[in-house]
């Protein structure tokens, strides 16, 4: 969008009058280029700043001496281009055309010239005399580039100084280039440039540059007015009104009118031009590191990437289990132990049973449970924190980004799945970058899918006392189920939600490699811990506490109790789904919070047991309802907050109560399909 | 150039900053500057997606960031 303020041009000669009679030289270059480095540099004390005539943006002007004459130099706004896309833009070419500065010194970043010689491709067709300064040669050099500023120069057709603005020692070959070019002006060559223009396709260039007034309008030649129109630059366009017939500016107006893409075509052909300029002058005599490359070039890969992103996944998932087991057994064993103790010492003081249960039953056995989980939640973390510290997390999700689009999700979606691994209000706060509320709940309906922390803590814990050294194996399933859970959920909610004409293109800064950083990772991992273990301690001694007292009985025997009365009511119903009273329970109450699960089944399976926890939780569950319950639990509903997380970012109580009907309808159906499949297998 | 790198976003396509290079046979910086005028003029839109910012949900601790450590992801996006 363009500034509209009017562009007023005037002859170079009339404005210097009066006002400098020392050399003026601008200094222009794109923010970060190092103008004010250089402007303090050579001004020193000697400069003031105000703001330009009628403008917010900031004016710096001052002086140097050299050689006993005193140049006045002007610091102009930092600039991406010459196009009146903002004030300072506007501010500058102003200033240029208007023919105030003798000299303008262009500064171009040398660690990035491709990028830097835009604005010197902008500044073609211009008269005002310039040299180009290549700035921060220092920083290109440690970064393995040479430039031949020979080769630009003979290119160019002006003075091109190699030089480092912060190194005041190393100004004179500047000075040497100012003196000479003042001397003998010479401007930018740009013919090269015209040839590009005259070659773009649909675009009249030659033609207009006919039209143009011969002289140009000010220190704008021609060619660089023509450019500007076939832009669209609306400023221009009213400036060479002014100064054409009627008749031309009828004819103007109607090669305008073929135009398309205007600023499309002539930034291709800068671009051309600097690829042109650049060609043998820029060498780079660092290589990739070639092992590094070719494993990138396989994780990226179309065909390997998906193939290699999976088995880095399992295998990380058997490692988690590697610092998880000592703190498992310190959870199971060590805490069973503890409640023995702790129980024949107070029945041995004649503690009352009520309280001797309340304690053992309840509060120890919860805090066993809550320390085997914080292990897997901790090899968890560790593991995929460390893919993420050394840039291959980023790998994982462009080469499944591919996977998203037939889903047809927005690549953006990238994020929010994998704050989901973390947290799912998390992933649902995440797609806030979405632009299309279709696109958003689509986001969020399949961000359910993917299992957050605090399932995998209950789930490793499940599978692992089930299933022993296969349980990385259950874990593994269920990511694959995961997928196709997604792939499922997308295909039947995508049609009311999504519009084909959604899909965007989108591009993907893959993060370089790099060493971990060991301090980072490991603070992570002791916040994470923290958070699991406070809020898995809350949530599951309070469900263990709140259950306790639905099952306590006077003798002991929980068949006496409310809870048993009401499981064993629905139980012909759950067992369906190979979810006896006690797993459905557990499944119902992790709809509030994954580790809720836990307390349940804390107390529901230690209460009037003789037995510890694991053995009761063996003696009272096959291994198929066992994985029924892994299923039923994992697909369930995340957490209510998760709801709430939800409508927020929805504002859609339909849409919301359909996804939870249909994760848990979803859950049971899967607990349903894999109980039976595990009748057959176990 | 411009229109060869639109090229292959077309139909919803997704690329990385190195395949570009590949497919465009030039360098990143060269993909970079071109990406930077696109958005300039308005054709591409860079996206940064990162972890939200805490909701206060009492999920996790506000510096845990919702339980993983992300580094923000660079993107651009085509502009209908």
């Amino acid at each position: 969008m363009g500034v509209q303020t009017n562009i007023t041009i005037k002859s170079p000669q009339v404005n210097k009058i009066g006002l400098h009679s020392e050399p003026l030289i601008a200094l222009l270059g794109q923010p970060n280029a190092g103008k004010s480095t250089l402007f303090n540099g050579l001004t020193g004390s000697h400069q003031h700043v105000g703001n330009w005539p009628g403008k917010t943006v900031e004016q710096k002007e001052g002086y140097f001496i050299q050689n006993g004459k005193k140049y006045t130099v002007v610091d102009l706004p930092g600039t991406y281009s010459l196009s009146a896309n903002s004030q300072e833009e506007v501010v500058t070419r102003d200033y240029i055309a208007e023919g105030k500065p003798d000299l303008v010194c262009v500064l171009a970043d040398a660690s990035q010239l491709e990028r830097s010689l835009f604005l010197l491709a902008d500044y073609a067709g211009i008269t005002v005399p310039i040299i180009l300064l290549v700035n921060m040669m220092d920083v290109a050099g440690e970064q393995g580039k040479k430039i031949d500023s020979a080769i630009i120069s003979k290119k160019l057709g002006i003075h091109v100084v190699p030089f480092t603005a912060s190194d005041l020692k190393g100004y004179s070959a500047f000075y040497d280039a100012v003196k000479k070019t003042l001397n003998n002006p010479c401007t930018l060559r740009a013919d090269a440039l015209m040839d590009f223009y005259k070659e773009m396709p649909d675009a009249p260039y030659q033609r207009l540059c006919d039209l143009m007034p011969s002289e140009g309008i000010g220190a704008y030649s021609p060619a660089w007015l023509a450019a500007k129109l076939i832009e669209g630059d609306s400023m221009v366009h009213a400036t060479v009104s002014e100064f054409l017939k009627e008749s031309e500016l009828v004819e103007v107006n109607k090669l305008l009118s073929s135009v398309k893409d205007g600023s499309l075509l002539t930034g291709n052909c800068k671009f051309r031009w600097i690829d042109s300029i650049l060609k043998g002058a820029v060498i780079s005599t660092r290589a990739d590191k070639p092992k590094m490359s070719r494993f990138d070039r396989v994780a990226t890969s179309r065909t390997w990437g998906k193939p290699l992103a999976i088995t880095i996944i399992i295998l990380a998932l058997i490692v988690s289990f590697i610092p998880a087991l000592p703190l498992m057994l310190l959870g199971k064993t060590g805490m069973g132990i503890l409640g023995t103790i702790v129980a024949d010492a107070l029945t041995s003081v004649g503690v009352p049973h009520i309280l001797v249960s309340f304690l053992c039953d309840a509060i120890i056995s919860a805090i066993g449970f809550v320390i085997s989980m914080v292990g897997f939640v901790l090899g968890i973390s560790f593991v995929f924190g460390f893919l993420e510290e050394i840039g291959y997390m980023a790998r994982i999700s462009y080469v499944f980004d591919n996977t998203m689009s037939k889903l047809g999700l927005q690549g953006k979606a990238v994020m929010p799945f994998l704050v989901s691994f973390g947290c799912t209000i998390g992933g649902a706060a995440g797609t806030r970058v979405i632009d299309t509320w279709g696109q958003r709940v689509l986001t969020i309906a399949l961000a359910w899918a993917v299992p957050c922390s605090g399932t995998w803590a209950v789930v490793a814990l499940v599978s692992a006392t089930f299933f022993g050294a296969g349980a990385p194996l259950v874990i593994i399933s269920l990511f694959a189920t995961a997928l196709l859970h997604m792939i499922i959920t997308a295909k039947i909610f995508r049609n009311s939600l999504v519009k084909e004409s959604d899909k965007t293109g989108l591009i993907m800064e893959l993060p370089p490699y790099h060493k971990p950083k060991w301090k980072n990772l490991f603070r992570f991992l002791l916040n994470r811990l923290k958070d699991v273990f406070v809020r898995a301690f809350k949530l599951i001694v309070l469900v263990s506490v709140v259950f306790w007292m639905l099952s306590y009985t006077n003798d002991g025997d929980i068949t006496h109790s409310i809870i048993y009365k009401i499981g064993t009511l629905i139980e012909p119903v759950t067992s369906i789904f190979g979810l006896k009273w006690r797993m459905f329970m557990a499944f119902v109450v992790s709809g509030m919070g994954k580790e809720a699960a836990l307390g349940v089944m804390n107390t529901l399976f230690s209460v009037g047991s003789t037995v510890n926890l694991s053995d009761a939780l063996l003696n009272g569950v096959s291994k198929a309802e066992a994985l029924a319950f892994i299923y039923a639990f994992t697909f369930n509903i995340p957490c209510i907050s998760a709801l709430a997380a939800t409508y927020e970012e929805t504002h859609s109580l339909k849409w919301v109560l359909r996804i939870t009907g249909y994760y848990i309808a979803a859950a049971l159906i899967m607990s349903f399909v894999v109980y039976h499949i595990g009748l057959f297998v176990f | 150039m411009l229109t060869k790198l639109l090229d292959l976003l077309e139909g919803g396509q997704r690329c990385s900053l190195e395949e570009l290079a590949k497919q465009l046979g030039t360098d990143i910086s060269t993909v970079k500057a071109q990406i930077e005028y696109l958005v300039q003029i308005g054709i591409l839109k860079q996206v940064t997606a990162e972890v939200p910012t805490c909701t206060g949900c009492t999920g996790c601790s506000e510096q845990n960031r919702c339980g993983l450590d992300f580094t923000p992801y660079l993107m651009w996006e085509r502009v209908k």
